[in-house]
């Protein structure tokens, strides 16, 4: 085996492993507070690519910057989708939510493909196609840039929720909704936030990434797969989970490359989910329930 | 009512005369996706199991027909039930790989999706087997390569398909299978600590399920004359599977139908008139915010909530689908007609003895019924349970107290297969239930209650105590009379009728009691069923164990109620930090230094007799 | 009897009802003297984008053979398209060529993707409705159809098709190869081929290699990376096929996979003499263009082309672009376009419109020349009921701009290979 590729593999995998973990934070966020799937997850991630490919195609802003328009964007339609449906069927059985969500996927991918047509795009990168080189290897600097983005983003989410009296209270209210009902949180309006925060962080995550990934509107049902892909093996709910599962599954996937005929690289990341599941359902860092 | 179902399957069979080729098309989808959401029912929906990768089962069971007539010319009349077959065999690997290592809810979705993932990669990348490319069947007409020029004949099949699943859906639900799934999916801890095998149920469930789905599969690959594995294994049909049962009612026996009755025509008369003009994708906006309306305002589906017009405006409910029937009922219909069969057949109280008595083997009555030894659990850094040594005798009441975090509701887990000992044994009527599973426990004659009562809350009471007769009476019906004395025997005979779910506290604990009660156990475990009731409620209850007792059971009981405590037991254990400090008889616990010094109450020394 | 217009008036009235909800006013009676088309693409899901064009080309096409005159030798009958949306779902390749049957099509032409037409494909043989397959190059449909009617299984065959087949995809791209580095005077030896392991990757992938085996060029396929379509990454099998030390990567891409391969290329700095692909629909359009700029300059690719020499193409080009929003006159939208001309000149010759055997007679002595595309002569059917002159054509992204380079009879620019050094 080629050292000089599988050492590319290696590090190819790891640096794409920011744009996974920006994927996943949002999902975990929502799941570790309200436990509701949030099937909805790739195709609000895909309205947050193409609010910045609008901003970059038409006003010429770059996604670094106008990711904070997406975030603010995916905000609303977080607190919207808490308020008028999630908050409705909190209690219903989970086929109701799972329906519910799928409904809402269905929704967005669709007005999607109705505003913006069926093509594939990619916002350009202001980087380019800007590589470093070490010796044999390179390093993509667009990457490292997004992954340098989503250590930040794992740490401010992190201050956010440890440091902040709203945080302290979203992850009262995580832990234990009864205790947080006595206490006198007001539970629906934590939710409220909690999913817009969320929903703002899958926003800002597609902004970031739509220079790295080509995007359409079915492609939100990839980015679920793999973002509940990476969730459950970091373990649901846990930050540092998505984290370090996002950089786990992309090299897996990596390596799987190197070492597979590429086109079964996804049965790794498969079936490193299933091995989890069976052993660690609750993920490498979840919080064990009993 | 049954004139109905005869009346809707005759205007069924008779419909192909009459309609167009394309309503034919129409209804075979109609039916086609009705029985795959009814087979998937059978596992996503009675037992609660939520697979979203029922595409798989499609995929195999189409894939192995569509091979073995391509390759070894054999007739998919034949090779449909292979590839059923294999459908069932990976569904019970998934099931047993789910269910053995506990994977619930939202966990369990995600596994079942990773293996159809898995397949559909797999089968992307096997040239032998079509490839990404697929598998391409030749159009014959001939019969009997499972290929017809009459459309109608699909119609035919599609039916047939949807009545098997139908009625295979029927019989579970009226049998203890049935109510045992029901049971599982409201909460299987508790239909565990009655009896219920529950991995041996899920994978029954799963495979049955399985089994059907793959024959769906024959008819895809024959009906549509290509296989690809983006399309048979994708996640996009596993959706299409679920979604029809879910929008029907889960779990109701004609909710896929009317799912599928509904969604079919509407997906279809939406892409008609709104995927004409030039918004390309807004039928499916359309269909996504009717998907959205159902759970917001059908939240049960639409079988339930049509079920219950249909009751309001008094036409006959439909007989036959009783269990379900029952199931969602949110309060007792008034007049709701006592009919169900099985009621005119009453039955005696039970005698005493009998509720002890179990099939075949009788104890002789001079053994110690239970002896724990060297008793040891430990989480973590906390020593839970240490080293307890316990013994109850045949016809004893035994307290078992202790201050919070002593230790009790543990050596209750442990006692009743919830927990595994880190060391020690119980010895139970001279068995070892070490390693055994709750329900094996139950069978063996030792029930248990919990704390925080845990009744299957959309089921009715006696649907409730139902679950825990069928311990004993495999029938149905049998059971149900069964339950229904027991029902009446914990003064819930009015109610028997409620939801679980609407009960009070006091009715719940009476519930929790009759359940484990009607499982007839010979040694009863009761974790705190006084708690939280006012004094009024605790006299009746007192006197309640108090006849249990006296019928022959043996009690062991955890209870704060000192006075309850005192009152009722002829020994009592305590508890402290997992140790054994103190046994004796009531008056000797009372007066225990130890006892006073751990539970350091006035609340204590007030209640202990003078 | 009774029950029959019980139902048959309920339905109406469900129809009705529905079209009036939205909006759309629907004839209840067929219009005289129009002969019914059933038009089917996928225009939403997965496949949306091409399926889109090839229900434009399709009407733009009627719409120019209705303004012409309509069916001549049938008193000018206009043609009047029913179209259908598959939604990328087999089902629905049946579902609404059942449907559209039902309206009364009397001809059928689609649908872009392998599986849902050879749902179709089953139902034109049993519902004997003559289906013109526009684009699926999938080889057994027709083979298929062939084969049960050449066993006796079948009367006759329904089903042909104007398109490139998966097998002779692969045997003219093998061929252009040879062809282009004999003409550049260049010999490259090792070839990587890369593909999107799904159908239409795989189908074209596998008809290279097998072309490749038969030919034995004096190049070889050193190694075949395929990769899951759609890809999030393609960095670890562009360093794969690097490693191979290729002289030149055969790459067959949908166009999101091309947005992650070319500039992956470029960033690996792979010493190449060319990209050179047996087939990669879509590289051609402005949005790939804007979107890759640099990274597709002087990438060569084999696809069913437009015959820009021909005046008339570049007119409906113009209008397609116009209708389109921008889009070019390419494959799908050209394929649609050339098939419904296809199907009025076999209208025009078909003793009977009535008779689906008169229809299929007059379609198996078609020899039409008047298609848009580049052919390599006439459109006719051999005995699979496939076109053999539907053929690609090689294109190089020139200046931004695609320009059909190979063969050379219709080479509009010539072609650069080696690529230059950057």
């Amino acid at each position: 085996m080629d050292v000089t590729l599988v050492l590319q593999g290696l590090l190819s995998g790891l640096l794409f492993g920011g744009v996974y973990s920006l994927m996943a934070v949002g999902l975990t966020l929502i799941f570790g507070v309200m436990r509701v799937v949030n099937f909805a997850h790739g195709d609000m991630m895909v309205w947050g690519m193409y609010l910045s490919y609008l901003l970059a195609t038409r006003a010429g802003i770059d996604p670094y910057l106008s990711f904070v328009v997406s975030a603010a964007a995916l905000f609303a339609l977080g607190l919207l989708v808490q308020r008028g449906l999630v908050d409705r069927v909190i209690d219903a059985p989970h086929e109701m939510q799972i329906l519910l969500m799928l409904g809402v996927a269905l929704v967005l991918e669709n007005l999607a493909l109705v505003a913006f047509g069926p093509e594939p795009t990619r916002v350009r990168s202001p980087l380019g196609a800007a590589t470093l080189w070490l010796g044999p290897v390179f390093v993509d600097l667009a990457r490292l840039v997004t992954f340098v983005v989503a250590v930040l983003l794992t740490v401010a989410l992190s201050l956010f929720l440890y440091r902040t009296d709203l945080g302290r209270t979203i992850r009262a209210a995580a832990d234990n909704t009864y205790g947080a009902l006595v206490i006198g949180i007001d539970v629906r309006r934590v939710y409220a936030v909690a999913f817009g925060v969320g929903a703002a962080c899958v926003g800002a995550a597609g902004a970031l990434v739509s220079s790295i990934l080509p995007f359409q509107p079915p492609t939100g049902l990839s980015l679920s797969v793999t973002s509940f892909n990476i969730v459950i093996i970091g373990g649901m709910g846990s930050l540092l989970g998505a984290f370090i599962g996002g950089l786990l599954v992309s090299v897996a996937e990596s390596l799987g490359a190197v070492f597979l005929k590429p086109s079964l690289k996804e049965l790794v990341s498969f079936s490193l989910l299933i091995v989890i599941l069976l052993f660690r359902p609750a993920g490498l860092f979840g919080k064990r329930t009993s | 009512m049954r004139w109905a179902v005869v009346a809707a399957l005759a205007v069924l069979l008779a419909l192909p005369a009459v309609l167009s080729s394309y309503a034919v098309t129409i209804f075979i989808l109609i039916f086609f996706y009705g029985f795959l959401g009814q087979a998937w029912n059978i596992v996503g929906g009675y037992a609660g199991q939520l697979s979203a990768g029922h595409a798989a089962f499609v995929g195999v069971g189409g894939y192995t027909a569509a091979m073995l007539s391509i390759e070894a010319g054999l007739t998919p009349w034949v090779g449909m039930f292979v590839g059923a077959a294999l459908a069932a065999l990976l569904g019970a690997i998934i099931g047993y790989l789910g269910f053995r290592f506990g994977l619930r809810g939202f966990y369990f979705v995600l596994l079942t999706v990773a293996f159809a993932e898995i397949c559909r990669i797999a089968v992307s990348n096997i040239d032998a087997i079509g490839g990404a490319l697929g598998l391409y069947i030749t159009f014959t007409g001939d019969p009997r390569q499972f290929q017809f020029r009459d459309g109608r004949v699909y119609y035919y099949i599609a039916l047939a398909l949807m009545l098997a699943a139908t009625a295979t859906a029927w019989a579970i639900e009226r049998q203890r299978f049935g109510i045992y799934l029901a049971a599982i999916r409201e909460d299987e801890a508790a239909a565990e600590a009655l009896g219920v095998n529950a991995l041996k149920y899920k994978m029954l469930a799963m495979v049955v399920s399985t089994f059907l789905t793959g024959l769906g599969g024959t008819f895809y690959a024959f009906y549509l004359f290509s296989l690809q594995p983006n399309t048979l294994f994708g996640i996009p049909l596993s959706v299409e599977i679920i979604i029809r049962p879910i929008v029907g009612g889960a779990g109701t026996l004609l909710g896929p139908i009317l799912g599928s009755f509904i969604l079919t025509p509407l997906a279809e008369l939406s892409r008609l008139y709104l995927g004409q003009g030039g918004l390309h994708g807004a039928h499916l906006i359309a269909y996504g915010v009717l998907l959205i309306g159902v759970v917001l305002f059908l939240p049960e589906g639409a079988y339930p909530r049509l079920r219950r017009v249909l009751q309001r405006s008094r036409l006959a409910p439909f007989s036959g689908h009783r269990g379900s029937d029952e199931r969602s009922h949110a309060a007792p219909v008034a007049g709701h007609p006592r009919s169900e069969p099985g009621d005119e057949r009453s039955h005696p109280a039970p005698v005493s003895g009998h509720l002890r008595s179990e099939p075949g083997s009788r104890p002789p009555p001079q053994k110690t019924l239970l002896v724990v030894r060297g008793l040891s659990k430990r989480f973590g850094g906390l020593q839970a349970v240490a080293g307890l040594d316990l013994a109850v005798e045949h016809g004893e009441m035994l307290g078992l107290i202790g201050p919070n975090g002593a230790g009790k509701t543990t050596v209750f887990n442990l006692l009743s297969g919830f927990l595994t000992p880190d060391a020690g044994d119980v010895s139970f009527r001279d068995r070892s239930l070490v390693g055994l599973p709750p329900h094996a426990i139950c069978r063996l004659g030792l029930a248990r209650t919990f704390q925080l009562v845990r009744p299957f809350p959309r089921m009715s009471v006696l649907e409730n105590v139902r679950v825990g007769a069928l311990a004993r009476h495999p029938h149905a019906l049998e059971a149900r009379a069964r339950a229904r004395d027991v029902v009446e025997r914990v003064g819930l005979g009015a109610r028997e009728h409620v939801t679980a779910g609407t009960l009070t506290l006091a009715e719940r604990k009476r519930l929790e009691l009759g359940r484990a009660l009607a499982t007839e156990p010979t040694l009863l475990l009761l974790d705190e069923v006084m708690a939280g009731l006012n004094p009024t409620e605790i006299e009746p209850i007192i006197r309640l164990i108090r006849g249990i007792h006296a019928s022959g059971v043996s009690i062991l009981l955890i209870e704060h109620n000192m006075r309850a405590v005192m009152a009722l037991s002829h020994r009592i254990v305590v508890l402290s930090f997992g140790e054994k400090i103190a046994e004796g008889t009531p008056a000797d616990i009372a007066n225990h230094p130890k006892v006073v010094e751990a539970y350091l109450g006035d609340e204590y020394v007030r209640a202990a007799p003078a | 009897m009774t029950k029959h217009r019980l139902t048959r008036r309920t339905f109406l009235k469900a129809t009705a009802a529905g079209a009036t909800v939205a909006g759309f006013p629907l004839p209840l009676r067929a219009q005289p003297k129009t002969f019914k088309i059933g038009v089917i693409h996928p225009v939403t899901g997965a496949l949306a984008e091409p399926g889109q064009a090839c229900r434009l080309g399709a009407q733009m096409a009627a719409d120019a053979i209705n303004a012409a005159g309509g069916i001549k030798s049938k008193g000018g009958i206009k043609l009047q398209l029913i179209v259908g949306d598959t939604q990328t779902k087999p089902e629905n390749g049946r579902v609404e060529a059942e449907r559209v049957v039902n309206r009364g099509t009397r001809m059928l032409m689609g649908s872009f993707d392998s599986g849902s037409t050879n749902a179709m494909a089953s139902l034109a043989q049993q519902r004997r409705v003559p289906l013109l397959i526009d684009i699926a190059a999938a080889d057994p449909i027709t083979a298929n159809v062939a084969k049960s009617v050449k066993d006796g299984q079948q009367k006759v065959q329904y089903v042909y098709r104007n398109f490139p087949t998966g097998s002779s995809f692969g045997r003219k791209a093998v061929q252009y190869f040879n062809e282009i580095f004999k003409e550049a005077n260049a010999s490259p030896k090792r070839v990587v081929l890369m593909y999107c392991n799904d159908l239409f990757g795989q189908n074209q992938a596998r008809g290279f290699q097998a072309a490749h085996k038969a030919a034995n060029p004096s190049w070889e396929i050193v190694e075949a990376i395929p990769w899951p379509e759609p890809p999030s990454d393609l960095s670890t099998e562009v360093s794969k096929a690097k490693a191979a030390k290729p002289d030149v990567i055969a790459p067959i891409t949908r166009p999101a996979s091309a947005l992650l391969l070319f500039p992956e290329i470029r960033k690996q700095r792979i010493e190449l003499m060319g990209i050179v692909g047996p087939g990669s629909p879509g590289l051609y359009e402005a949005g790939q263009l804007a979107a890759l700029k640099e990274d597709l300059e002087y990438v060569l690719t084999s696809v069913p082309w437009a015959n820009f020499k021909n005046p008339k193409t570049n007119a409906v080009a113009e209008e397609y672009r116009k209708r389109s929003g921008g889009k070019t006159f390419d494959t799908n939208s050209g394929y649609s376009y050339d098939g419904m001309f296809v199907i009025a000149d076999i209208l025009e010759r078909a003793v009977s419109l009535e008779d689906p055997d008169a229809i299929v007679d007059a379609m198996k002595t078609t020899n039409f020349s008047g298609g848009l595309m580049q052919y390599a002569g006439p459109v006719v059917f051999n005995e699979l009921g496939d076109n053999p002159n539907a053929i690609s054509t090689m294109i190089q992204i020139l200046s931004q701009k695609p320009v059909a380079v190979w063969p050379k009879e219709a080479a509009l620019q010539k072609l650069v290979f080696p690529r230059p050094k950057a």
